[in-house]
């Protein structure tokens, strides 16, 4: 290694124009003593180059950071154990510095550059993965996709170069199913490991597995304080390490009494920190954007009334569907006193969850905590996932009073008794593999070769009913055998990094003679369009102002889109806003009008797959011309990373041979063949409207209504959705209508009546499968 | 109103042995009545969820279910309200009166900042 470094040296020596100060130099020597590693050198070990300037001045804020206290003791244990578990809060810097350390230790391992190794750093979320790998690669003075990269789901910025990879923890799995013993990575470090997300959680069955087999790998666990001894438990007794947070003590108040609404008590509770409490930032926990943003107004409001006498302040919303130009305001300082002289500013952050582990505001001194966070739940008797307010574990109150500990001592105000916190609060938050629908996973471990899913090594393993649910929708797409064996099918559904419905209904597509409709349609519902619903831009939009025109309107609504991954046809939006009265009415019939045309446009009166497709269409058509986006109210960016995932999904396709096909758009079969192919993927997800006028879903007869988003012009009596929407009213989402025919010819096997619930929908579909019986035998006897 | 989820996990009877699922689960080794999991440790039953769809705060239901009940002994419930309203309303009522008709102005005013800051936060560069 020395000689190579020496050799680069020699190469770049002249490179002195770079502007190191003489001082640096001395500075970096002072460090390097313990070990010969980069960081004392003035040459960059992965590129060759020299270090920048802007190297030397992040490395001394690096090194302020509480992870480097203990850098040594940790290598030290990273060179002794085979896993090791790490814990430490967030901001003392383990996320990006403890990556970098790793590197160095396996860089000094294994010198030879031409033998190909990596280090891997999961993250939960794509977000993470991607700024954290930025920050890093600013750390390491090197390109981001070169030595350090990211990867995450249709996105791979990273290089045969890249030594260091940060990649959600979904990637982690997927990658496993190619390189089963993930042979690429010499260290994996599993980070936010306590956040349980269901990949983690396999992935720790899987590594547990991978371990054994692999001598040489290393698994470094990080967490936040939570459930570490769990963790330890779990790895059979692997070393702990702590590395203290900079936390200050915190005060902590209940109620008395139970509140009667939380919402109204966080606000009083603002209102009472910011009259009386010495100076501090507050923040407020609390469930939803909705109620965020409601609760921001509501804040501004009441301190406004207050006049003089208290300084001014600043409510900022945080929330993971927020623009990232708008978190940005978390981190704007508090604003300053009205006069010279007069009452201190004081900044509000009103958070959902996100605020509670995964950031860090600095300057946070009071925390307000109602005891309520959305969560995601499953429920395997009905099929339902959705997103439901309920109460918080201890460990998440401990860790939000945490937050008001960072700078300096503070208060945390629980909203519920102390009483309440010991009798109504479980312990710990379920994990997510607990609350998921596990059909995904399940075909992914399958195609991992595990075969024994019920000894799987789970660390809490879920409910043996999820699992059955998950098994009978996999064997009912035809992915698993009634042995419970992947089939063929079940192989290549497995490849594509989506919902089994929608993998299956891409791996048929062929057979409908639609597979580059179908293709665009997936890559229009997964390119991230329906994560962002649009009530968002819509409450958005009316929470901030009325509009005077249209065009002013408009202009305001694109470029609050600018940075959202939204994409709707006008006529989605104008349908929205004209029927809630957001539209001054002078305007209406513009407004209309406007509606109108894009329904022409690109609206399809048989579903809103149809109409998504159109919109794909005519994007293309206009060659991806942002300004036509721009005139019809697309957002471009949503669909330009819809046409990137679409060509992913088209090189998985010709991977398996699955042939590229489209019917004769002159043809009548046109729309019904790709109506026909997501049937054959959706069948599971059908509603029935019965005669009352109201839908049933199929088997579960759950009562569903339309959501008002959709774009039909009739209600069809079949109907397939995409999305269940569990809220006051169950609503199902991006609907397309469907003919009871095309049940009884594509799905027979689900929809058979032995084994069928009483209802309507029987009864018609007995019916149907009379006539089709009558129809073959009339065939017969014309032969 | 917090009410158990139409069909929810307490309602909705358990997945029987004539599904699918269940046979193919039991051909994987399972055994009615055990938790899945290394030692078969896991939980039985799925997690409940309960759709709760109004602003009460944390224990709050279950002081109302007892309010509700003595409706006619309205001297313990009463006391108990005020007790429960009595340090925060003490300040914000006074204030609001006082301000009150300050208040619509600077409601006003506000908007219009907010307005203001909205627009220069998303108009286009060359408005």
């Amino acid at each position: 290694m020395g000689t190579e470094r020496k050799r680069k040296l020699s190469l770049f020596d002249v490179v002195d124009e770079t502007s190191v100060p003489g001082t640096k130099p001395k500075l970096n020597g002072g460090f390097g003593g313990a070990a010969p590693m980069a960081g004392n050198s003035l040459v960059n070990t992965w590129t060759g180059k020299a270090y920048s300037q802007r190297y030397f001045e992040i490395l001394e804020k690096r090194k302020a950071l509480p992870v480097w206290q203990q850098k040594d003791e940790f290598l030290q244990v990273l060179k002794n154990n085979q896993t090791l578990i790490l814990v430490g809060e967030t901001g003392s810097g383990k996320t990006t510095q403890i990556p970098q350390f790793v590197l160095e230790a396996v860089d000094n391992e294994y010198p030879d550059k031409r033998r190909k190794w990596m280090v891997a750093c999961t993250q939960p979320r794509r977000v993470a993965a991607m700024s954290v790998s930025r920050r890093v690669a600013e750390e390491m003075d090197v390109a981001i996709g070169e030595e350090v990269g990211y990867s995450i789901r249709f996105e791979d910025c990273s290089s045969a170069r890249t030594v260091l990879k940060y990649l959600t923890d979904g990637m982690l799995l997927r990658e496993a199913m190619t390189d089963p013993l993930l042979e690429r990575y010499k260290v994996i470090i599993l980070d936010e490991a306590h956040e349980r997300t269901l990949a983690t959680d396999v992935l720790f069955g899987l590594l547990k597995e991978v371990l054994k087999n692999r001598p040489d790998l290393k698994l470094v666990v990080m967490s936040a304080t939570l459930e570490a001894e769990k963790f330890q438990g779990y790895f059979l007794g692997a070393p702990l390490m702590k590395v203290p947070g900079r936390l200050h003590p915190v005060e902590i108040f209940y109620t008395q009494e139970p509140e009667r609404d939380y919402l109204e008590a966080a606000i009083r509770t603002v209102v009472q920190i910011h009259m009386c409490e010495p100076l501090g930032d507050i923040l407020v926990f609390l469930t939803g954007e909705e109620e965020i943003e409601d609760a921001c107004r509501k804040i501004t409001k009441e301190i406004g009334n207050l006049g003089d006498q208290v300084g001014p302040v600043k409510a900022v919303p945080l929330y993971s569907t927020l623009p990232p130009a708008m978190q940005q305001k978390i981190f704007e300082p508090a604003p300053p006193p009205l006069n010279e002289g007069g009452p201190a500013g004081r900044k509000i952050v009103v958070s959902t969850n996100i605020a509670e582990t995964s950031l860090t505001i600095d300057g946070i001194v009071y925390v307000i905590d109602p005891g309520f966070a959305k969560q995601k739940v499953y429920n395997p008797r009905v099929r339902v996932e959705s997103l439901l307010v309920s109460p918080i574990s201890k460990a998440s109150a401990h860790q939000r009073s945490g937050r008001a500990g960072r700078t300096q001592p503070g208060k945390c105000f629980r909203l519920y008794t102390e009483k309440s916190f010991n009798n109504d609060l479980q312990p710990q938050t379920y994990p997510e593999i607990l609350r998921s629908n596990l059909a995904n996973t399940v075909l992914t471990l399958k195609k991992l070769g595990i075969d024994d899913l019920v000894h799987f090594d789970f660390m809490d393993p879920p409910a043996p009913e999820t699992l059955m649910r998950a098994l009978e929708v996999l064997n009912y797409l035809g992915a698993l055998d009634d042995e419970g064996n992947l089939t063929k099918l079940g192989e290549i559904m497995s490849e594509f990094p989506l919902d089994p419905q929608m993998s299956k209904m891409l791996v048929v597509s062929p057979e409908f003679n639609c597979s580059n409709e179908i293709l665009s349609i997936s890559a229009m519902l997964s390119g991230c369009f329906i994560c962002m619903p649009i009530e968002h831009v819509h409450r958005w939009v009316s929470l901030h102002m009325m509009f005077s025109n249209w065009s002013m309107y408009k202009q305001v609504l694109v470029h609050a889109l600018r940075d959202e991954i939204v994409a709707v046809s006008q006529y989605y939006l104008m349908k929205q806003m004209v029927s809630s009265g957001l539209y001054a009415s002078a305007d209406l019939p513009e407004a209309q009008k406007a509606a109108d045309e894009a329904k022409a446009r690109f609206g399809h009166i048989d579903g809103d797959h149809l109409t998504l497709l159109n919109v794909y269409h005519a994007y293309k058509q206009n060659n991806e011309d942002p300004s036509w986006c721009y005139e019809n109210f697309i957002n471009h960016r949503a669909l330009k990373s819809a046409d990137n995932v679409r060509q992913q999904l088209v090189r998985i396709m010709a991977r398996f041979n699955l042939k590229l096909c489209s019917t004769d758009f002159n043809s009548r079969d046109y729309y019904i063949n790709i109506r026909k192919a997501m049937l054959a993927g959706y069948f599971m997800q059908v509603a029935h409207m019965e005669r009352t006028g109201h839908y049933l879903t199929v088997k579960d007869n759950q009562v569903v209504h339309l959501h008002p988003s959709n774009c039909l012009d009739h209600k069809p009596e079949w109907v397939i959705y995409n999305e269940y929407v569990l809220t006051s009213r169950n609503f199902i989402r991006t609907v397309t209508d469907i003919r009871g025919e095309w049940i009884v010819d594509i799905a027979p096997h689900y929809y058979d009546l032995e084994n069928f619930p009483q209802c309507e929908a029987k009864r018609v579909l007995e019916r149907l499968y009379k006539k089709r019986e009558k129809e073959r035998e009339e065939n017969r006897n014309r032969k | 109103m917090e009410k158990q989820l139409e069909g929810s996990s307490g309602s909705a009877t358990a997945i029987d042995s004539s599904n699918i699922g269940f046979k193919l689960l039991k051909k994987q080794g399972w055994k009615e009545g055990t938790g899945l999991g290394i030692s078969e440790q896991g939980r039985l039953e799925p997690v409940e969820a309960c759709l709760k769809n109004n602003k009460w705060g944390l224990g709050a239901d279950k002081v109302k279910k007892k309010a509700h009940k003595p409706l006619d002994t309205k001297s313990t419930t009463k006391s108990d309200g005020k007790n429960k309203q009595e340090p925060p309303s003490n300040k914000s009522k006074p204030l609001t009166k006082k301000m009150r008709k300050m208040q619509e102005l600077e409601r006003r005013l506000q908007e219009k900042e907010f307005e203001r800051a909205f627009f220069r936060e998303f108009w286009p560069d060359n408005v």
